[in-house]
């Protein structure tokens, strides 16, 4: 499975019913509250095998899916 | 100086005459002299606790500011032989160098802020246990005046070092600058608590004079006005009324007690903070947001993205963040999976952050044990709202209720004002006796005819003092739903025409005056939150 389609099934396991691939301000827009952010990280660290840091738990880096993508492509 | 005084009207118009007439390259000097008169009015002896905050914060700032970039600038120049392992090593290395200064200048800072708000909390707790057991006579409580603004100054500077230990932005070369960032006057009464990266550059820049901008900061400040004047210091008088009698008052007068008290908060807190965020808009300053109608949260974690969101922001970004995804708390998810659900294994962990989080949140605002009280309160509810979302939604299905309609928003929004109601009864209630006194009476005493026989008009304020309070709520509730459907009334304002809007301007400057609670042996109360 390609990166981009593991991290869908993630949003989608967090927060069932938005088309992520769409989006452009997850967190701007409230779609995902603090509380999923913490389940969406722990998720990534899990599947992706990255850690990452609170510093980097920022907006710009969870607007949307290539945003993320480029966070996990940074820290890998 | 109190903020609605007239002398910090004229203080205000002084200082922005002063700011306008310097050339634009030098007005943040300016600024910067203003805001340290501003602070001189509330005490010279105090001062010293800001300077070290300032300079305590810009040292470290600069130093691990240092660290980052030779930590950046070796791994671009290695980029291509340096494996996931050896780069994780020298970020680790890095952060080690970082954190003897970090950790010291946070400690120092917190413990400041620690020793003046806590002191005396902790010695009537030591006295309450000497006491208890007999071993020991009571220990005076120390006079310390609390610093103006150091909850909001310290908080606003250990968020900047936070920043900069993460490598979030570069920290600022001048000292005088970081001085402005920390002491801008319109954030040092009642916060809101800024961050660097999104106020500092409009700080620094040099205005023009903006008709438009200084109206709408003027409309701003008219507006705080009418919160505190008008509402705030007249819902008031219930609330003390209710709460220092509270044998007198059973059953419904104690949520009525609570309402008063808590619509008395928010509208003085938010109704400050306004005042603040206008006069910064004359200076050329967008201060960020702290409440956006906390009132119509359909649950509390919405609640509390709502109520002093910079604060609560903060405690995320800097407090809930760093627990969750700290090592520790990773580790502890994957060794929990071992014994619980997947499901299970992610909530604990964050379970314990929020109830962390609300309690820091609460004893930020006193140190007694109401307040800790409070913090388990919204944290356990928070919690529980978690912990049994799938058994709601099953509910849910089960009674076919259709949750996608305004009817169950509206009952999800009452639902959680009640809750938020309920949690004043814990702090306003004189002692932890009279809160468990005041909460067995309500609900206890079954008295709802006190809302129909004229017992209403018996509560400190005159029938026409009450026809006017609701009459102001009526208005508050109306720019409320008017901005949860995007209608900004500023904007709305600002498209008629000129002789409109300044009739509209003057007549709420007359609304204030007129309906402010002054008078003969009256003025402005205290605001709730300049004691933090």
């Amino acid at each position: 499975m390609d990166k981009k389609a593991l991290l869908l099934e993630i949003l989608e396991e967090v927060k069932p019913d938005v088309d992520f691939e769409k989006e452009t301000a997850i967190i701007d827009d409230g779609i995902l509250d603090s509380m999923d952010v913490v389940d969406l990280v722990v998720s990534i660290s899990d599947e992706f095998g990255v850690d990452i840091p609170a510093g980097e738990i920022l907006e710009e880096n969870f607007n949307s899916v290539d945003a993320m993508l480029a966070l996990i492509e940074k820290l890998d | 100086m109190s903020i609605t005084s007239l002398r910090f009207f004229i203080f205000v118009i002084l200082t922005l005459f002063l700011y306008y007439i310097t050339p634009k390259k030098h007005q943040w000097k300016t600024l910067l002299v203003i805001n340290y008169v501003f602070y001189a009015f509330a005490g010279i002896k105090l001062f010293v606790f800001m300077l070290f905050t300032t300079v305590s914060a810009y040292l470290t700032g600069r130093y691990m500011d240092n660290v980052n970039i030779s930590t950046n600038e070796e791994l671009e120049r290695r980029k291509e032989e340096l494996s996931r392992e050896e780069k994780k090593q020298i970020r680790a290395e890095s952060a080690r160098k970082k954190k003897v200064f970090f950790v010291l200048t946070l400690v120092i800072n917190f413990g400041i802020l620690g020793v003046f708000k806590y002191c005396n909390d902790f010695i009537s707790f030591i006295n309450i246990i000497s006491q208890k057991f007999d071993f020991a006579s009571p220990i005076p409580h120390l006079g310390l005046v609390l610093p103006l603004g150091i909850s909001f100054y310290t908080f606003q500077a250990m968020g900047y070092i936070i920043d900069i230990y993460r490598g979030k932005y570069s920290a600022e070369k001048s000292l005088f600058k970081f001085a402005l960032f920390v002491s801008f006057f319109p954030q040092l009464v009642q916060g809101p608590i800024s961050r660097f990266d999104e106020v500092a550059s409009q700080m620094f820049e040099g205005h023009k004079f903006d008709y438009i901008r200084i109206k709408h900061g003027f409309e701003l400040f008219i507006w705080g006005l009418f919160k505190k004047l008008v509402i705030a210091d007249r819902i008031g008088i219930i609330g003390n009324e209710i709460f220092s009698n509270y044998i007198q008052y059973p059953g419904l007068f104690v949520f009525i007690g609570a309402f008063c008290s808590l619509m008395q908060l928010y509208t003085d807190f938010s109704g400050g903070v306004d005042i603040m965020r206008g006069v910064a808009q004359g200076f050329g300053v967008i201060l960020p947001n702290n409440f956006e109608r906390p009132f119509f949260s359909k649950d509390l974690p919405e609640y509390w993205r709502r109520w002093h969101i910079t604060l609560n922001n903060w405690l995320r970004d800097y407090v809930f963040y760093s627990l969750t995804f700290s090592k520790r708390f990773l580790n502890w998810t994957k060794k929990l999976r071992k014994v619980v659900s997947k499901k299970e294994a992610k909530l604990i962990p964050m379970f314990v952050a929020i109830l962390i989080v609300r309690l820091i949140n609460a004893t930020w605002h006193g140190g007694g044990s109401q307040y800790f009280i409070l913090g388990l309160y919204h944290g356990i509810l928070i919690c529980l709202g978690m912990q049994f979302e799938d058994l709601f939604r099953k509910i849910e299905n089960k009674f076919n209720i259709n949750t996608k309609c305004f009817s169950w928003d509206l009952f999800r929004m009452i639902r959680t004002f009640i809750l938020v109601v309920l949690a004043k009864i814990i702090t306003s209630a004189t002692s932890l006796r009279t809160m468990v006194c005041m909460f067995k009476s309500l609900f206890t005493k079954f008295n709802p005819w006190i809302l129909v026989d004229g017992s209403v008009f018996e509560l400190g304020l005159s029938v026409q003092a009450i026809i006017l309070l609701v009459f102001a709520l009526l208005i508050l509730l109306v720019v409320g739903i008017l901005q949860e459907f995007g209608i900004h009334l500023r904007e709305k304002l600002e498209e008629q025409n000129i002789w409109f809007q300044w009739t509209v301007i003057l007549g709420g400057i007359f609304l204030v005056m007129i309906f402010g609670m002054y008078g003969p042996g009256f003025s402005a109360g205290e605001f709730i939150y300049q004691q933090f």
